[in-house]
Order: C-alpha cells, then structure tokens, then sequence
C-alpha cells in the first residue's frame, strides 16, 4: 500500500484578530474569527489575501474546533482567487489552554488541519481547479500560518 | 426580462477596484482597517494583538505533511441513473448497494441504499458526493453504524491510457465511543476501481498525519 503524498503549494501568513463571539448555539461554541492582511508564497503562486473574511469556528462539546474560513487572494500578476478551507483544530487540553494564552506552542503538538478548495478563473491558474489540497497551520497570538499542499 | 436583458443589467456587485489597478495594496489595507474598525463585538484595544508585520516565506517547512493506511471499503455500484445536463454540469446518481469494509482492528459492511451523486464540470472534472453508511464491528463485538460523506474530485488522465486523479475528504459521523476516533482527524481517500470485484469500487482511507 502506497500512503497518499502532498506536494507543497505555498505558505501563507494571515492576520487574525480577536474572535467575535456568538455563544453557545445548539450543536456547541460558535465565533468567527475575523481575518485581516496575509499574503502567500510558493513556487507556482504568490499574493495577497484580500482582508474582511472570518474564520467561521464551532467548538464542540468533544472540545474539537470545527474550523470554516471562505476568503479570496489576489496574486502578484492580479488574479483574483477564492479559498474555501474546512478543518479542524484540537489538542490536550493543557496545550489548547496555552494557545488560548497567546503563548508560543510548537505546531506538533496540537492538530490543525483542513481540506482546502480553490476556485480560480479560466487562465494561468485553473490548475487549483483540479486538485485537491490539504493544508496544516500553526497558530499564533496575531497570527496564522497555513502551510498548503496538494493531494498527490 | 430575458435572459439576456438580465446578463447585460449591471449588477450592483460589480467590481469597482480591479485587483491591477495601481495602488492595490493601499487599497486592500484601507479595506482591512475598516473592517476591523465596525466589527461588534471586538474586543478593548488594549487586548489587541501586537502588529501583523510581513516576514520573508524561506521555502516550505521543514516537514511535510504525511498520510497513513487506515482501512479500505468496498462500494458495491450499480449503473448509473442520469439526471442529465444542468445548469452546473451533467448530473447523475451512482447506487452504492452494498460492500464491505475492511480495517486491522475492525470490520463491517457497506449498509446498501446510499448513492455517489457525480456532476462533470465544463472543464471535464467530475466533482463527486457519495452520501451511504457502514456498519462496523470492533473488538468490543458491538453494532456501529458510521456516517459516510465522500467529497470530492476525479480529473480525467492528460495521457489517453492514463490514470486518473480520484482524490477525496471522506468524512465520518461516528457515535461516542469505539469508533469516535474517526471524528478526531482529517481522512483522504484515493478511489479506484475494484481490482477484484465487479461492479464495486475500493475506496483506501488515509488520516492526514
């Protein structure tokens, strides 16, 4: 059996501000976490994310955050590109209440993954419509990094 | 109106910075600001963040992500019932009417009724939704029902002859207990006809490491 392989896409480093917290709804804790300035880099793509997205969370009574960000970036040469990324973040408890702190955590030690989609226009970069993509974060107090690969 | 009355309206969407347009930058920090600026809800300024400074991006990190095997199913098909053309693409529903799976610890079948809704885009790729259940036993000898949504892309081969790219998110909903490690992670699947099964496809599940 041949496990499946990724093939890096690019790295991205995207603001996040404070959460906007909507409460406790019937299925667990939902907030959004607005995004602000970002940009990305890898060898096929580079750009900016356009600011005003929101990562959409629902933490659940298993304490899994069920994370769902929809945002655009815009490349070096001005192509407009829509980013759908569903995932999730979790951890032991101790490690997930440091991150809550703002401290510094190494990534491996919680879990932060999401299958992502790209819808691009017709052109250079319709290749990202025909893949799928998985990505891994790190989170950080201001911050996330998302680093983006594809499904070999 | 007619339809093309409708495609010649302007529509009050339409973009009023074009992402060339000198300046652009400017344009999308002034965005960000103002965002963050009417939000409800922020919190004090004094429980700001520090500054989102841009660092330089040195190439990929130093490890990959990584996949591992967890199990395979075997979706047992019948031929496929054509909806037809759409307006998104052409349309059909794959029955998935029986199977089984097969993992280390634990074993079970494809519960039959479910179905792969399959729509072929204009740029000739499949997206696919397969909606079934699985029935699995484990070591505990209990009855585990798990729902089975498979999302995902199969992309024609660029070579006549060759293989095609059939990659998927396959999502569970498992119930508390035995089983509820199949909520706990990302799962991709790679779908490919049966080798040794007619009429079935072999769906290989790997957790996103």
């Amino acid at each position: 059996m041949v496990d499946i392989e990724f093939e890096w896409l690019m790295t991205a480093h995207v603001e996040v501000k404070r959460p906007i917290q909507i409460g406790n709804i019937p299925t667990g804790f939902h907030q959004a976490v607005p995004i602000g300035e970002g940009f990305m880099e890898g060898p096929q793509i580079r750009g900016d994310v356009i600011p005003g997205s929101a990562d959409w969370q629902l933490i659940q009574e298993d304490g899994i955050a069920m994370l769902d960000v929809t945002g655009a970036l815009v490349t070096d040469d001005g192509v407009t590109i829509r980013v759908s990324s569903k995932g999730m973040r979790h951890g032991p408890p101790e490690v997930m209440a440091r991150l809550a702190r703002g401290e510094v955590v190494p990534p491996d030690e919680y879990y932060m993954r999401a299958v992502a989609e790209f819808n691009a226009p017709e052109g250079k970069y319709d290749w990202l419509n025909k893949s799928l993509f998985v990505s891994w974060g790190e989170r950080y107090d201001n911050k996330v990094v998302i680093h983006y690969y594809r499904v070999l | 109106m007619t339809m093309t009355e409708k495609s010649q309206e302007k529509n009050i969407d339409d973009t009023v910075v074009k992402a060339t347009d000198p300046g652009r930058r400017e344009i999308l920090k002034v965005a960000g600001l103002t965002a963050g600026s009417t939000l409800v809800g922020m919190a004090p300024s004094s429980l700001e963040a520090a500054a989102f400074e841009r660092e330089a991006i040195d190439g990929p990190p130093a490890h990959n992500p990584s996949s591992e095997y967890v199990f395979s199913i075997t979706a047992e098909i019948s031929g496929a019932l054509t909806v037809g053309q759409t307006t998104t693409g052409q349309v059909r529903a794959i029955p998935i009417t029986g199977g089984s799976v097969d993992g280390e610890n634990f074993s079970g079948i494809v519960v039959p009724g479910g179905a792969d809704w399959q729509q072929t885009r204009k740029d000739n790729v499949t997206e696919i939704e397969a909606i079934y259940m699985i029935q699995l036993q484990g070591e505990s000898g209990e009855q585990t029902f798990v729902k089975v949504v498979n999302r995902g892309l199969i992309v024609p081969p660029e070579q006549p002859g060759g293989a095609a790219y059939f990659r998927t998110r396959i999502m569970f909903t498992a119930p508390q207990g035995e089983f509820a490690w199949m909520n706990e992670a990302i799962f991709l699947s790679r779908v490919g006809l049966h080798p040794d099964v007619d009429s079935a496809v072999l769906v290989e599940v790997f957790r996103l490491v």
